[in-house]
């Protein structure tokens, strides 16, 4: 696609992003004089699993693979809590859920925290411009952000006009002011509608597919490691026994959502690059959760199995950050806002403690370990070789040796070899919640948080 | 017979819409103009949710085929996205895969509160040449007139999209999908089906009228259903 820009010809550019004018000469010339502080293109799917789940021959998805190719890809990146607003009250805090009182869809957002939309404007003096699904209560995106539109909650409809709106932005911006843009697309979330109703008996034949067509089930789609009973109760009520047909139907629709916001992607990278200001933009992009596609029988979010907990990361600086590496140092979703900080030359919001990504992309050690949330009073501790799961008050443990069983087929818990493995991450997760600046409602059960139904196909 | 699942959604709102009068000879101008609307899985005419709409302008001549192009799509906030292009394209033949292939176009897109369209709040255009995009290449906009054309039967290579010429779809290809009988505007008609399909797009399906009227266009969670058509 990149070879359709060479003829590209701006014809039109009004209104507020118009006003700002075009750099050249000696404006640009002035910015690259400044400190190397980027632009930050901040592009968010929505419901998109690790892209290495996918194969690559049966899904194409060529424009998240090249910005792969030109950054760093943290292989091990987890949501902060696989749920929408959750996750996102993350991005823009640093803190987990639990500690932004987003602890569930519909949980608003606790007062005096700052959000990055404001921080970067006010300390960076970044314009803070935003687009798309915001999903955040008790927090008003157009108070922090200059919100251009929050786009629409299908997909399908709405991103496409959202990366006509980056575009529009990116090449039309004042070459006085950098520029934080956050780009929020809605897809592959749309396999949320495919599911309600619309795939209710839903046939390959009726799609015109062969049977053969469809993605192989994934190898841990009848796993049931011991799992926590809050758990069981939310995502495997008897209605939820999804069969195969069903599950391979779903993971073909999936994938097609995954290439729709693939091709979204390329026009806001195509947009980026043909702007001046390609070389001075830092592109981070990740999602809010991922989706289970059938892996231990279940779909959607809110689990903390790999599916549904593990997110694409991608950092992107041509010239100035590596390219083409691969940390597989696990990560979550508070190491965002600090290290979008520290590319702006701010420091990060009062409270955070989370560690920036930076001294990873420069190649120096981590902590060893990545955290989240779910379901309230769910926790998990991801670190090298092992995953821990715990439910509050819930017996029940999880330990996967993912070095060895990266499918999670059994719990190692119980077994003696990995006793020290499980009081070690035992205590990690003791050592982490006492880092945590909980709000009330997260000490709390799930029933008494739930404002509404918790239904994994909210929007 | 049962209806193809792709008309299932429909086939209450296909009944009640009064038929378009308009015919086009092949060749000929026309203009047309579809609504788009949401799918509830309840094929009902007031549980469709109705997004926006596309009107397409179609004039040919020679070695060139131009649309004129008129969409807007509803967005949250009342707000409204609007693209205005003009399309050239190369009439199908083999060499161009038997769709029509995207010569040049123009397009302004805006975002505008849905109360005040004609003061919009950000407002993006350019034209451009296609050029260097390996294979066949075309747009939705041009394709969907192409299902009436007697050409399309013959579109078996893949070729490339752009969608609303702003997204790069690829690996596209367009299969028969049979016919299917049914009410239209209160008369029954049967319909003549084409299969959509390719990397980042759903499957999508294109059901013509016996006078080459693209009466829908639908996938799984959309359908544009033609309004109006005028053949002067």
């Amino acid at each position: 696609m990149s070879a359709l820009e060479p003829s590209r010809r701006e014809l039109l550019a009004a209104g507020a992003a118009a006003a700002t004018g075009v750099a050249s000469g000696p404006a640009l010339a002035r910015r690259r004089r400044e400190a190397r502080r980027p632009h930050v293109l901040f592009i968010t799917l929505d419901q998109s699993n690790d892209l290495t789940w996918l194969d690559e021959g049966r899904v194409a998805t060529p424009n998240l693979r090249r910005l792969m190719a030109r950054g760093t890809r943290f292989s091990t990146s987890y949501c902060s809590m696989p749920s929408c607003s959750p996750a996102r009250s993350t991005w823009w805090t640093g803190r987990y859920p639990s500690e932004t009182g987003v602890v569930l869809i519909g949980q608003p957002m606790i007062d005096g925290v700052p959000d990055l939309g404001r921080w970067m404007q006010e300390q960076g003096g970044y314009e803070s411009v935003y687009l798309g699904k915001w999903h955040l209560e008790g927090r008003d995106v157009f108070q922090s952000f200059r919100c251009v539109s929050r786009g629409l909650n299908i997909g399908l409809q709405g991103d496409v006009p959202l990366t006509s709106m980056a575009r529009a932005i990116l090449q039309d911006r004042s070459p006085d002011r950098p520029l934080f843009l956050t780009v929020n697309l809605l897809n592959p979330h749309d396999i949320c509608i495919y599911r309600k109703g619309l795939a209710r008996g839903l046939t390959p034949e009726d799609v015109g597919l062969d049977p053969s067509e469809l993605p192989p089930l994934p190898p841990n789609f009848k796993a049931r490691p011991p799992e926590a009973a809050l758990f069981q109760q939310v995502k495997r009520p008897g209605k939820k026994d999804y069969g195969p047909t069903y599950v391979r139907m779903f993971q073909w629709y999936y994938e097609r959502y995954l290439e729709m916001v693939d091709g979204a992607v390329g026009a806001i990278l195509q947009a980026l690059e043909a702007s001046p200001y390609a070389r001075e933009t830092a592109v981070i992009l990740t999602s809010d959760h991922g989706d289970a596609i059938g892996q231990h029988g279940l779909i959607f979010k809110s689990s903390l199995y790999e599916a549904a907990a593990r997110v694409p990361l991608l950092v992107s600086w041509p010239g100035e950050l590596p390219e083409g590496l691969v940390v597989d140092e696990p990560v979550d979703g508070t190491r965002i806002a600090p290290t979008i900080c520290e590319l702006a030359g701010v420091n990060a919001p009062p409270g955070v403690i989370a560690p920036s990504l930076m001294p990873l992309l420069r190649g120096e050690p981590g902590r060893g370990w990545a955290a989240a949330q779910a379901l309230v009073e769910g926790r998990m501790i991801r670190t090298r070789d092992y995953k821990y799961v715990a439910f509050r008050g819930d017996p029940v443990e999880q330990l996967f040796h993912l070095a060895e069983d990266p499918w999670e087929m059994k719990s190692v818990a119980e077994e003696g070899a990995h006793a020290s493995a499980l009081e070690e991450h035992r205590r990690l997760l003791r050592e982490w919640e006492a880092t945590l600046v909980d709000v009330p409602v997260a000490r709390g059960s799930y029933a008494e948080a739930r404002k509404g139904p918790e239904d994994d196909d909210e929007e | 017979m049962s209806l193809p699942w792709s008309l299932r959604n429909l086939e209450t709102v296909l009944a009640e819409r009064p038929r378009p009068t308009g015919a086009p000879a092949v060749d000929a101008p026309w203009r047309a103009r579809w609504t788009v609307h949401v799918l509830s899985g309840k094929p009902r005419t007031q549980d469709l949710l109705t997004l926006g709409h596309l009107e397409i302008g179609f004039s040919g001549a020679g070695d060139e085929w131009l649309y004129e192009v008129s969409t807007e799509r509803q967005l949250r906030d009342a707000q409204l996205w609007a693209q205005d292009a003009v399309v050239r394209c190369a009439p199908p033949t083999a060499q161009t895969g038997h769709v029509p292939a995207l010569l040049a176009w123009s397009l302004e897109s805006r975002l505008s509160p849905r109360k005040t369209p004609e003061a919009p709040a950000l407002v993006n255009g350019w034209e451009q040449e296609a050029s260097g995009v390996d294979g066949i290449l075309t747009c939705d906009w041009a394709l969907m007139h192409a299902f009436g054309r007697p050409e399309i039967a013959e579109a078996s290579e893949p070729f490339s999209m752009l969608e609303t010429l702003e997204v790069l779809r690829s690996g596209l290809r367009v299969q028969p999908a049979g016919e299917a009988s049914l009410s239209l505007g209160g008369e029954p008609a049967t319909l003549r089906g084409w299969r959509l399909s390719g990397h980042g797009v759903l499957p999508t399906w294109a059901w013509v009228d016996p006078e080459g009227r693209l009466v829908a266009w639908t996938e799984v969670q959309r359908a544009w259903v033609l309004e109006a058509m005028e053949a002067p």
